[in-house]
């Protein structure tokens, strides 16, 4: 019975607050998996609040399924790589959300895994289509982009993929 | 309100290029998971991704690219990589199966050019078997100073052959080194002589894997009792397509074990193919494994079913897991179990 109730108490949890300013509670085993928030519990940071000014609420609710998904003992490895699967056919942006508020909490699976999904978006595809998917604007005058083509001639052979998929 | 039109600014921003807020080894760790043309072709979209892959420490050239590649100017386009990147280069992954055996002596230079800049960890490998083993040899000895950051040495389908007179790959620094060969064909004697003397000079090594044909190199070299210089680091011991009726391989595999000095040891076999036979531990029991690692205090040997080479991190179905402790391996001569499924 002692033990039991031993086992209770040594469940701590956490507040984090969004930047839209909402707060979730989180135990802190699985929080830690964010080397950020593990050296703030560290520094006893942890009683209050944890601010999150970099990370809008949408993207918290999609970090916190992750972390929940990866410290959980109860789910098998099936389970996490079709959470994983599922995970990055989010939309371009919110990976790219997600991404950003990986790099600052400092969880490094997840960054890995949002690396791939956006390396993934870019693989085989033209730059002109690449500039479309990431809305990127080029600054290059059409002399210096052939210039540039120019200097790896090798990585434009070969039938590239126009699709914006 | 104040926040729904705020999100939808954020939405107008360029997508990608607000990725340049981010340290440059996020936008690196990106390109790793795409080939080095995907990487180059990155160059012209904007002067914020002009120079991010030529300055990537990670350089990868698979086989890949090579396959839409012509064939006759695979070489010049790697001098043209290697002389456009800037920065360290820490890893270099090089797929040597398109080049030709004639022209292997471009590979030396590379690695003459790779050695003075830092690298620490190199993966040579020849998937497609149509060449003839690289031989690293004709390096100049006094050009040549060895790899002193190496810390990881993979060789997969490639032969090193080194000529022990001239220029002997010095490592000094090597943790991990794996050599698998996967073919007999390029089996002799001095190559045998050369993984003996390589192990010999790596008393730093922690993890080791190695083949079945590479353990048959060890063992046609004439295996002593043990290598030379004592493995004292050594944890983690790992061989692909173990034969546990070669006594050839289960010779090498107690060399190794011998002149281990780490008190735990994981060991793990895996058989490459299921007809290699039942998993026969009585085999190894009989040539003496335990009475070979006299001052192991656990050794934890994993039988493994079927693991690719290739994928290390592919799943495979652990057969058998036998955790050997000190006081279990002096009296347990006559209780290993085989498992008999198999």
């Amino acid at each position: 019975m002692a033990e039991a109730s031993s086992s209770i108490t040594e469940k701590f949890f956490l507040t984090l607050k969004s930047s839209d300013g909402d707060e979730f509670v989180l135990e802190e085993s699985i929080a830690i998996q964010s080397i950020t928030i593990k050296n703030m519990v560290e520094d006893g940071c942890s009683s209050s609040v944890i601010p999150l000014s970099k990370v809008d609420t949408e993207t918290l609710i999609k970090v916190i399924e992750y972390m929940k998904m990866h410290s959980s003992t109860s789910s098998n490895e099936e389970e996490i790589e079709n959470f994983d699967k599922k995970f990055v056919s989010n939309s371009i942006n919110t990976i790219l959300n997600i991404l950003e508020a990986a790099n600052f909490l400092d969880i490094n699976n997840l960054l890995e895994l949002c690396a791939e999904a956006v390396a993934n978006r870019i693989k085989n595809k033209t730059p002109e289509a690449v500039r479309k998917i990431f809305n990127i604007t080029s600054d290059f005058t059409p002399e210096e982009e052939a210039e540039i083509r120019n200097e790896t001639p090798w990585a434009f052979e070969g039938n590239l993929d126009h699709s914006l998929d | 309100m104040m926040t729904d039109t705020f999100k939808g600014l954020e939405d107008g921003r360029d997508k990608l290029d607000r990725l340049i807020d981010l340290p440059i080894n996020i936008r690196h760790q990106i390109q790793e998971h795409m080939t080095i043309e995907d990487a180059a072709r990155m160059s012209v979209l904007s002067s914020k991704w002009r120079h991010i892959w030529a300055s990537n420490p990670k350089l990868r050239i698979s086989a890949d690219y090579y396959r839409k590649t012509n064939q006759t100017c695979t070489i010049d386009i790697i001098n043209r990589i290697l002389l456009q990147h800037y920065g360290p280069i820490k890893t270099f992954l090089l797929d040597i199966s398109m080049i030709n055996p004639f022209e292997h002596s471009v590979i030396d230079l590379w690695m003459l050019h790779l050695s003075r800049n830092g690298l620490v960890e190199l993966t040579l490998r020849s998937l497609e078997y149509l060449n003839a083993p690289y031989k690293l040899t004709p390096l100049p000895p006094c050009s040549f100073a060895g790899f002193h950051k190496l810390k990881s040495l993979k060789s997969d389908g490639v032969a090193f052959e080194l000529d022990v007179a001239t220029s002997f790959l010095s490592v000094p620094n090597l943790l991990d080194l794996k050599f698998l060969y996967h073919k007999k064909k390029f089996h002799r004697q001095h190559e045998a002589m050369n993984l003996v003397k390589l192990l010999s000079s790596l008393p730093e090594v922690r993890g080791l894997i190695l083949d079945g044909c590479s353990l048959k190199f060890l063992a046609s070299g004439n295996v002593a009792r043990r290598l030379s210089t004592m493995l004292h680091h050594l944890d983690s011991l790992k061989f692909y397509g173990f034969d546990f009726k070669d006594e050839d391989q289960i010779c090498s595999l107690l060399c190794i074990i011998r002149s281990c000095l780490n008190l735990k040891l994981q060991l793990l076999l895996s058989r490459i193919k299921k007809d290699s036979g039942m998993v026969d531990l009585n085999q190894l029991k009989g040539q003496g494994l335990l009475a070979s690692a006299p001052i192991l205090e656990e050794l934890i040997i994993n039988v493994d079913e079927e693991v690719s080479e290739r994928q290390e991190t592919k799943k495979s179905k652990i057969i058998g897991v036998f955790a050997y402790s000190r006081p279990t391996l002096t009296q347990m001569e006559d209780e290993i179990e085989t498992p008999n499924e198999l």
